[in-house]
């Protein structure tokens, strides 16, 4: 029998943040471990558009139609074929409050996890945010130190800017992704405006490597995001699981799923399926540290609790999409290379620190955005080119906290059932398009899409941490209410979430915990 | 043999027609192939409504103007199988690089104001003359 000091379930971010934590110490990794099945034959977006590779950009089933009768079916970045193996794991459904379905989808199965669709935001949150989310039992302290420590090992490419204050840190960023012209027009008039009350605006903080830096390469910006997940020069938690399992760190088992576990006095005992040859075996640890992403987590604690039908929390972080058009930009000559995330804004004239991310469309398909103009196709067609340049959208969201409507639950089969009673709706759209409109960005309120339920993927809270937990609740240290060897170290375990990305925080957390397991003396 | 070339005969018009409204000339071969090939991957491309498959029949034989019609067909959720069809033939006519209209390395002097406008006035022409041939011929 496989014995170890550690065993991590998950390599996602919050898996290999802990992994980092606890190398050389007698830890396993167990993950699925599913692969790209497809890699994107060409280095741009436009490359394979020129050479009329019909299936590489549509796929060799059509995948990147997925959504060609029922809009929004899959989500834009998860129809490539390279991109399909992300969501192949525990399925899941998501119901609005009137009994309909909003979602069906599928948690992941991935080697790295979500970290292989993410936008590489990769953003701290500051004493403001916690304080304002509330719920959180501990201070931002306790994260700092890994934040630094993450942000180093990653490569963070951004700008000491306006939006400093907002985004605490700012050590040794690597050179800002560049600019496309809307953007780029943006930022230099609110910079001749000066700053004032009302929108603050910078440089988006990502996981993208401008320049080589620890041996990886500088991205190439080929418009490939939507298309492609293994570019190391895009941070994913697969980077970090291939250099630990190359320096010898920690053991890994992948094609393996924990299906249960059980805690004694001197350990855990786990049972894990080979799912190449379907068959059981047990591992033991010492401790057992849960990281196979929020919804999986919850479902194997409520799976291992025998707690078909008893319901945890749940948060989602859907947020608010809207179009703005710099007609100053219009009938720019599109960039050949660009990245989505382009600015990151919040606001300084209100409570409530929403985030603003302004995208560049780049990456998509155009056709992609036919649907949504209220145009004859071909028209739309003869006017994209001359839009596009002057073109941005925000994504914008806001403080998330647990409502009692929200819920997951274990449903007889073992799959996953979501109730999303409360939709929070995004009422401050008209603030935004009222603070661009004097740097040259123009929308209407109306024109703002609500995502549906479920959509947001910045999952948390179905575990949440508390100083004194109830059942189906975690302890400050990541334990399970009632245990002394399991520990959450993923999404789950968030009691709420600011309104910025949650990512560099759920891995901070997690080398945390790791940290306080590795000194817990048992 | 001859029966799948019969019942691949009005989807492969289709295609030519659609095509041809949206890009104001022929089809080539290899687009037609793949349109028919695509309906027969995607088998939610054939599970519509009747009455909605037989408005895209009834614009084909007809010979109207189905990209001035279909704005007029779409509605929240499940598309109008015009716009799903039309949607299809952008993408592969996207994805082919023959087809000029959706290069991205076209120098800006095409992209002037006025052929902006004039699109613009196009545009809203074609919509407005939509709505008149889909009431004109009932089309839902």
């Amino acid at each position: 029998m496989d014995s170890f000091n550690y065993l991590i379930v998950g390599s996602g971010p919050a898996g290999m943040a802990a992994a980092r934590r606890l190398k050389h110490r007698g830890t396993c990794v167990v993950d699925v471990g599913e692969l790209p099945q497809h890699r994107f034959a060409h280095p741009s977006l436009r490359q394979a558009l020129n050479t009329g590779d019909i299936q590489a950009v549509l796929g060799e089933r059509w995948e990147m139609l997925a959504n060609l009768v029922t809009p929004e079916r899959v989500h834009p970045k998860l129809r490539a074929p390279g991109m399909r193996h992300v969501l192949s794991g525990q399925a899941y459904e998501v119901y609005r409050a009137d009994g309909s379905r909003s979602l069906s989808a599928a948690a992941s199965h991935a080697q790295g996890g979500m970290s292989n669709a993410w936008g590489a935001q990769l953003l701290r949150y500051t004493r403001e945010d916690l304080a304002e989310a509330g719920d959180w039992p501990l201070r931002i302290e306790a994260l700092e130190p890994h934040y630094m420590d993450l942000e180093r090992h990653i490569g963070i490419s951004g700008s000491i800017d306006d939006m400093n204050g907002y985004l605490g840190g700012g050590e040794n960023l690597l050179e800002p992704v560049p600019l496309v012209p809307a953007a780029d027009h943006l930022l230099r008039r609110y910079a001749r405006r000066g700053r004032r009350r009302g929108l603050v605006l910078g440089r988006a903080r990502l996981a993208v490597l401008t320049q080589p830096y620890r041996g990886y390469p500088a991205y190439s910006f080929g418009e490939t995001e939507f298309f492609s997940a293994d570019d190391p020069s895009i941070y994913s938690a697969t980077r970090t699981l291939r250099e630990l399992v190359q320096e010898d760190a920690i053991a890994h088992l992948d094609h393996s799923e924990v299906v249960r576990y059980g805690e004694s006095s001197e350990g855990v005992e786990i049972q894990v399926l080979d799912r190449r040859t379907q068959r059981l075996h047990t591992v033991r640890a010492k401790h057992l540290l849960l990281a196979c992403g929020a919804l999986q987590t919850a479902r194997l604690v409520l799976l291992n609790a025998n707690a078909i039908g008893q319901s945890c929390g749940f948060i989602d972080h859907t947020p608010m999409l809207a179009p703005f058009f710099v007609p100053r930009m219009f009938g720019s000559m599109l960039p050949e290379q660009s990245f989505p995330v382009q600015l990151l804004a919040t606001f300084n004239d209100q409570p409530q620190r929403d985030m603003v991310s302004f995208y560049y469309p780049g990456g998509l398909l155009w056709s992609d955005l036919l649907g949504d103009i209220p145009l004859p196709m071909a028209r739309a067609v003869d006017l994209l080119p001359f839009l596009l340049g002057g073109m941005l959208v925000a994504q914008i969201w806001e403080l998330s906290r647990p409502s009692r409507e929200n819920r997951l639950r274990l449903v007889e089969d073992g799959s996953i059932r979501i109730d999303y009673g409360h939709r929070p709706r995004y009422d401050r759209l008209d603030r935004l398009v009222k603070h661009l409109r004097p740097l040259g960005a123009h929308s209407l309120a109306r024109w703002g899409s609500m995502s549906e339920p479920g959509r947001g993927f910045h999952y948390a809270g179905c575990l949440p941490m508390r100083r004194e937990p109830s059942p189906f609740e975690t302890h400050v240290d990541g334990r399970l209410w009632d245990k002394r060897r399991v520990r959450v170290l993923d999404g789950a375990a968030l009691p709420s979430l600011p309104a910025k990305n949650h990512s560099l925080t759920m891995m901070a957390n997690a080398a945390r915990i790791a940290d306080d397991c590795a000194g817990c003396g048992y | 043999m001859d029966d799948a070339v019969s019942a691949a005969a009005p989807l492969m018009r289709e295609a030519r027609f659609l095509h041809q409204h949206f890009f104001g000339r022929g089809a080539s071969a290899q687009f037609v192939d793949a349109y028919c090939r695509a309906h027969s991957d995607l088998p939610e491309l054939q599970a519509f409504k009747a009455v909605e498959l037989a408005t895209v029949r009834t614009i084909v034989e007809r010979d109207l103007d189905a990209l001035a019609i279909e704005p007029w067909l779409r509605r929240p959720g499940r598309r109008h199988p015009l716009s799903a069809k039309l949607l299809l033939v952008a993408y592969l006519a996207e994805a082919d690089a023959s087809h000029a209209e959706f290069s991205r390395g076209t120098p800006s002097v095409r992209c002037t104001l006025c052929r902006f406008v004039t699109v613009c006035i196009a545009a809203g022409t074609q919509l407005l003359w939509g709505r008149v041939l889909r009431a004109r011929h009932g089309l839902i």
